[in-house]
């Protein structure tokens, strides 16, 4: 099981190479939606999560809070792996 | 005494798509790969005032009134920048009409004028501005481009510097990297060898010919003695309760940020409806959709298409209902990013500068038979684009009028300004009487509206 803090370096290291433009600072408490978080955004993270993580998020766990920074997304991961 | 050369700009993957499209639409007779956006303001300014600024842009971006050409050896396309050269372009030209009114005669047959006229790239036109002043109060801005110079993003971005100076600065440094060093500038261009980008570029030409072994039947050629080699659009605006009823329901059938398979899902359903109405037999429907590769955070940089293209295939039964029209958008986009569709389309667009361009038309064609419903999802006045207000006066709306590519078909431009969802739809003149037009758009809207 990945511990919490290194699923939140994992999803920053992701979303700061692979879906944010580099003027954009991505830490832990960034507001993702109101950095320009788009819908293919989500896509390719949900693909990367069930990647690296080997789990699916199921859609009606997807909201403005779970995907609101690194911190929220990190503990929904955690607690997906937990179960 | 100092020699100033002239400047080449190369012209990205997606860029040398457009242009060769546009070279497509008008050997069919019809304007060109063209896009335009309008701005509506409540005040007037001046012809002069709004002159002024564009000199000053035009200094500072001169690839705005380059010449669209070919290096001599490599035969790839670019902008040209001679600096001895004086440029007629940008255009700039006033119309003044009584009153702004949609049922005006006079204003309908100048939209469609300003929609339908032609640019000059190979002479460095390619911006043109149409002020339409109103006796009675308040003023358009229309932009139209060759679509091969920027997208929609580039485009929103571009006007909100017109109209705000500040934010010249940021886009200069993001031009700065082009040039004659010879980068594409393109945030995906620079992945994978040579070899790589063929066996990726297989890998999309394989989904086009998937595609192609179904494909759609096309209005058109059911009716060719109707068409006309003309563009028409129309204009659909929600309130902004009707837009948080859309959004809402957007998010309960579709899941979170899934607006795009909501309206994707609606549009399709609405489009068979259309062929039944049409009487016209399909058993494939086509879909494409821009799909932005910016980074997230940016509009930068302005002056290149920064996108790519996901074709979706939809058979008749799976859009029988709505809930199956939005299984299969997710699916299909799902798997396009799983098995590196995304990354594959935009290979083609890598090596189809080196191709020839009736190569990509005619392969891209066998998937796009049918009157294709494009939709773009674009979102001008977000905090990137700045478009609320335009020289200190606050815009009332921003709307967006690309032209369709060919073959001519069927385009839907989903949009959001100050809280309120447009939709314009765009069709080649002939194909559909105005009865079918305000029956697809009032189809389209009754979905969003309720959910199915």
């Amino acid at each position: 099981m990945v511990q919490i803090e290194q699923i939140k370096e994992q999803l920053i290291f992701f979303l700061h190479n692979e879906i944010f433009d580099p003027s954009i600072q991505i830490n832990a408490d960034t507001d993702l939606l109101e950095s320009g978080f788009d819908s293919f955004s989500l896509v390719k993270l949900l693909v990367f999560i069930e990647k690296q993580y080997s789990l699916q998020v199921p859609e009606d766990k997807l909201n403005e809070d779970t995907l609101r920074n690194v911190n929220q997304l990190s503990e929904l991961i955690y607690a997906f792996q937990e179960n | 005494m100092l020699f100033k050369k002239t400047e080449r700009i190369n012209l990205n993957g997606m860029d040398c798509l457009l242009m060769a499209f546009d070279y497509h639409m008008k050997k069919n007779g019809f304007a060109g790969n063209l896009a335009q956006m309008v701005l509506g303001l409540p005040v007037q300014i001046s012809e002069s005032e709004f002159m002024d600024r564009i000199s000053n842009l035009m200094d500072q971006f001169p690839i705005i009134h380059a010449v669209s050409k070919r290096h001599f050896f490599s035969r790839l396309p670019c902008w040209e920048i001679d600096p001895d050269h004086t440029s007629d372009f940008p255009r700039i030209t006033s119309y003044h009409l009584e009153e702004k009114a949609e049922d005006n005669q006079e204003f309908k047959t100048l939209k469609k004028k300003l929609f339908n006229l032609p640019l000059q790239p190979k002479k460095g036109e390619q911006i043109r501005f149409d002020l339409v002043y109103f006796n009675r109060g308040g003023m358009e801005i229309y932009m139209t481009w060759v679509h091969a110079l920027m997208d929609a993003h580039g485009a929103e971005y571009f006007l909100s510097m017109i109209g705000n100076p500040d934010l010249e600065k940021e886009a200069l440094m993001a031009e700065s990297s082009r040039g004659n060093s010879g980068s594409d500038n393109h945030p995906v261009s620079e992945t994978g060898d040579n070899d790589d980008k063929w066996k990726k570029a297989k890998r999309s030409f394989d989904h086009i010919d998937r595609i192609a072994l179904n494909p759609p039947v096309s209005i058109l050629s059911k009716f060719p003695e109707k068409a006309k080699p003309v563009q028409e659009y129309t204009i659909m605006s929600f309130s902004r309760e009707e837009t948080k009823t859309v959004l809402d329901l957007a998010r309960k059938k579709c899941g979170f940020f899934n607006e795009s398979t909501y309206f994707a899902a609606s549009t399709m359903r609405e489009l068979k409806q259309l062929y039944n109405k049409k009487r016209v037999l399909s058993n494939n429907y086509v879909l494409s959709l821009p799909v932005n590769l910016r980074k997230k955070g940016t509009h930068l940089p302005v002056f290149s298409n920064q996108s790519t293209s996901l074709l979706y295939s939809f058979t008749s039964e799976s859009l029988l209902d709505f809930d199956s029209a939005v299984i299969h958008f997710k699916e299909q986009t799902q798997r396009a990013i799983k098995t590196g569709l995304l990354e594959a389309n935009v290979a083609v667009m890598e090596i189809s500068k080196f191709l020839p361009t009736w190569f990509y038309i005619r392969k891209v064609r066998q998937a796009m038979k049918g009157e294709i419903a494009s939709i773009v999802i674009a979102n001008p006045g977000s905090v990137y684009s700045r478009l609320s207000e335009f020289m200190g006066i606050p815009v009332d709306y921003v709307n967006h009028m690309p032209a369709i590519i060919a073959p001519p078909g069927i385009g839907v431009l989903f949009y959001q300004f100050s809280g309120r969802l447009n939709i314009t739809f765009v069709y080649t003149e002939g194909i559909l009487s105005q009865e079918e037009t305000n029956g697809f758009q009032q189809g389209i809207r009754n979905h969003l509206l309720n959910g199915k």
